[in-house]
């Protein structure tokens, strides 16, 4: 069954359009790294899919139905981002009300989470770390059980131990309670091993969505000598080039046979495997060279 | 599996939430009441003071009217959608909102006009120079409670729906709001149009037929103010 | 805030509603307590009666409510409520300061110049403003102190 379906979706704002005919598909029960630079349309999307916003052209449907204004999708939604609760509320007034709201919740674990986190039920919001904010809305959206969550941007102001506990909390209440996560980051590096399935997004259009295996096995770097790899790039698609002298580095999705892999080994080129963060990084390059090109010019 | 009865638990939630956001509102509203009665009775009494019931007008459209545009502004809306909410809801939550309130702080005002007496007599045991009167009747109890309720409903769902047209553009119409009041007040050809509108509108009224104009005008400032809520976006 | 402390504080509320209109007197009662018989002079001037003379009052009452009325007597009277609370009438009879001198070359004016040398704080337990809209209401407020004069003489606006 599919989760989300997106057809032609359009939302524009008064000067920008955010999202420019955007066509997905996501089916339940699988987590999805939603990735984009800042300003591709992740948030719109996202807000658009928790009924925050209206499409402007197109159709977004979540559980089949219109999520906007439709009380019966929105409680099974659960939208996180880092503006979510006011300075003033308790966190034990929106444990209760997340309790209220969500007929999934475990309060139960989440004090216990808080607890661990050293993060005290009474204080306000105010009074938490950046960190400790981050924190508890994650305990928030992961304990409503959601069967469609939406992290934006979840390791905020987290430190390296607690993204790390971060994963490892998110991955063991998706095992014991599948659902479909959509998960928002920059730090795609560390949220790979999360991740089932890519939706790249560059300037409101959609680039990719596949499955981690295929993003994994998408592009690959070939580095050798400029002569050998110009004839490559002729032949295949290039996403990046880098020279340096008679050097080239070409980064190139990867259509090739494992007889041409051998023969470009044969002639002494370096292949190596291009990173999921590397492949979304140049798919959504913006093609005016890189910073280091404004600094030197 | 997707959970049902969400209305409901959607109801009780944003009811839960702005029961909280209105708790140290009425902690404001006890302050103000119980200084008002300190003042009166225990600091700088004044030659004459009224009671509570005589401000409790003055005191609600004060009070309410503030947090109308505090309640519709951008942020606090944008708070209200961190859990599931609908726009019918949310609007159903603010009538309620406008219809209770007013009930609850003139209730309260009530039990700070028992306090009043109970200090009065108090006072006239202890000094000879005070004096107090009663200046209410049964008829004039309940006819005023009713009518101030009425009053007060209506001048805060007018500015929920003025709020609510206007949720993203509060500083021009604190402005607009602003050059208004000092128009009243400086201005007297416009303040005598203004008052003389409003007194054609409530010339001679009886209370049956001041409350059927004051139900009419809020029924229309609920309607009003439903359309933008209805089609607005969070952002 | 603890669900049984929410209610009890309703039910003080509600309580409190019940027992102000239990408290509160009829309008009947309301008016027999500023019927012209529980009014008491406490203070009085000889005014001639051969003329239509026209009293001006210098100060007012405040901070009491106070009525200006004509009717049929001799003097010019300062009458004060007796259902006041505090005993209003023998304060005044004490301590009220009240003067009544005509206006020089004229005929027929008079002033009352009335002070209270000790200060005075007066508590009034209205009901709501609102109900000052309505004309029957109005009547419903009572006047804690009257300067009466005789039928032939007017008040000055």
């Amino acid at each position: 069954m599919n989760v989300v379906i997106l057809q032609d979706l359009v939302k524009r704002y008064r000067d920008k359009t955010a999202l420019r005919g955007i066509n997905l598909e996501l089916q339940e029960n699988c987590i999805v790294g939603l990735i984009g630079r800042n300003g591709a349309g992740k948030t719109t999307l996202m807000r658009t899919l928790a009924g925050y916003l209206k499409p402007t052209e197109g159709t977004a449907l979540v559980f089949g139905e219109k999520p906007f204004d439709n009380i019966h999708v929105l409680s099974n939604i659960m939208y996180m981002d880092d503006d979510r609760f006011r300075d003033s509320d308790t966190l034990r007034d929106l444990l209760d009300r997340a309790a209220l709201s969500y007929s999934r919740f475990d309060k139960t674990l989440a004090l216990k989470l808080l607890e661990y986190f050293n993060i005290p039920v009474k204080a306000r919001i105010k009074k938490l770390s950046r960190g400790m904010r981050t924190l508890f809305s994650l305990v928030i959206a992961l304990m409503s059980r959601c069967p469609l969550t939406m992290l934006d941007e979840p390791t905020l102001g987290l430190d390296a131990s607690h993204r790390k506990e971060f994963a490892s909390l998110l991955l063991k209440d998706y095992a014991n309670h599948p659902r479909t996560i959509i998960i928002s980051s920059h730090l795609i590096s560390e949220l790979e091993n999360l991740m089932e399935q890519v939706v790249l997004i560059d300037n409101g259009k959609l680039v990719f969505h596949k499955a981690i295996e295929d993003v994994q096995r998408y592009a690959l770097y070939l580095a050798g000598h400029r002569k050998v790899l110009e004839e490559v790039a002729g032949r295949h698609q290039v996403i990046c080039r880098e020279s340096m002298g008679e050097r080239l580095v070409l980064g190139i999705v990867n259509h090739l046979t494992a007889e041409e892999l051998r023969q470009l080994e044969m002639q002494g080129i370096e292949i190596s495997a291009m990173s999921v963060q590397d492949v979304c990084v140049n798919l959504t390059a913006p093609g005016k060279g890189g910073v280091l090109d404004v600094i030197a010019k | 599996m997707l959970s049902q009865s969400s209305r409901l638990r959607a109801m009780k939630a944003l009811l839960y939430g702005y029961y909280l956001d209105f708790k140290s509102f009425f902690e404001i509203y006890f302050s103000i009441l119980l200084g008002l009665i300190i003042s009166k009775f225990l600091i700088t009494p004044s030659a004459s003071s009224s009671s509570s019931l005589n401000s409790a007008l003055i005191n609600c459209m004060i009070m309410l009217p503030v947090a109308m545009m505090v309640i519709t502004s951008n942020s606090e809306l944008k708070k209200k959608f961190s859990f599931p909410v609908d726009r019918d809801l949310l609007v159903l939550c603010h009538i309620l909102l406008i219809l209770v309130l007013p009930l609850v702080m003139l209730l309260m005002s009530c039990f700070f006009y028992l306090v009043e007496l109970l200090l009065a007599e108090l006072t006239l045991s202890v000094t000879t120079n005070f004096f107090y009167s009663l200046a209410i009747t049964k008829s004039s109890f309940l006819i005023g409670f009713a009518i101030s309720y009425m009053a007060i409903v209506c001048i805060t769902a007018l500015t929920w729906m003025v709020s609510a047209w206007f949720y993203r553009h509060k500083v021009p119409v604190g402005v607009i709001g602003a050059a208004f009041i000092l128009g009243l007040i400086y201005l007297d050809d416009f303040r005598d149009s203004v008052f003389g509108l409003i007194g054609r509108l409530f010339h001679n009224p009886t209370p049956g037929l001041l409350s059927l104009k004051l139900a009419v005008i809020t029924l229309a400032a609920f309607a009003l103010g439903y359309i933008p809520i209805k089609r607005m976006e969070v952002k | 805030m603890n669900k049984w402390v929410m209610i009890a504080l309703s039910i003080a509320l509600v309580l409190s509603f019940a027992l102000v209109y239990a408290l509160s007197p009829s309008d009947e009662a309301f008016l027999s307590r500023y019927a012209s018989g529980e009014y008491i002079t406490v203070a009085a001037f000889d005014v001639p009666l051969d003329i239509n003379g026209i009293v001006d009052t210098v100060n007012t009452m405040y901070p009491f409510t106070m009525k200006k009325v004509r009717m049929d007597i001799d003097k010019l009277e300062v009458r004060v409520n007796r259902n006041i609370s505090g005993n209003l009438a023998d304060f005044l009879k004490a301590n009220l300061d009240v003067k009544l001198f005509f206006v020089p070359e004229t005929y027929d004016r008079l002033n009352t110049e009335i002070r209270f040398p000790r200060s005075v704080y007066r508590f009034s337990a209205e009901t709501f403003a609102i109900v000052g809209w309505f004309e029957h209401f109005r009547e419903l407020l009572g006047n804690e102190i009257l300067i009466c004069v005789p039928m032939n003489y007017t008040f000055a606006e």
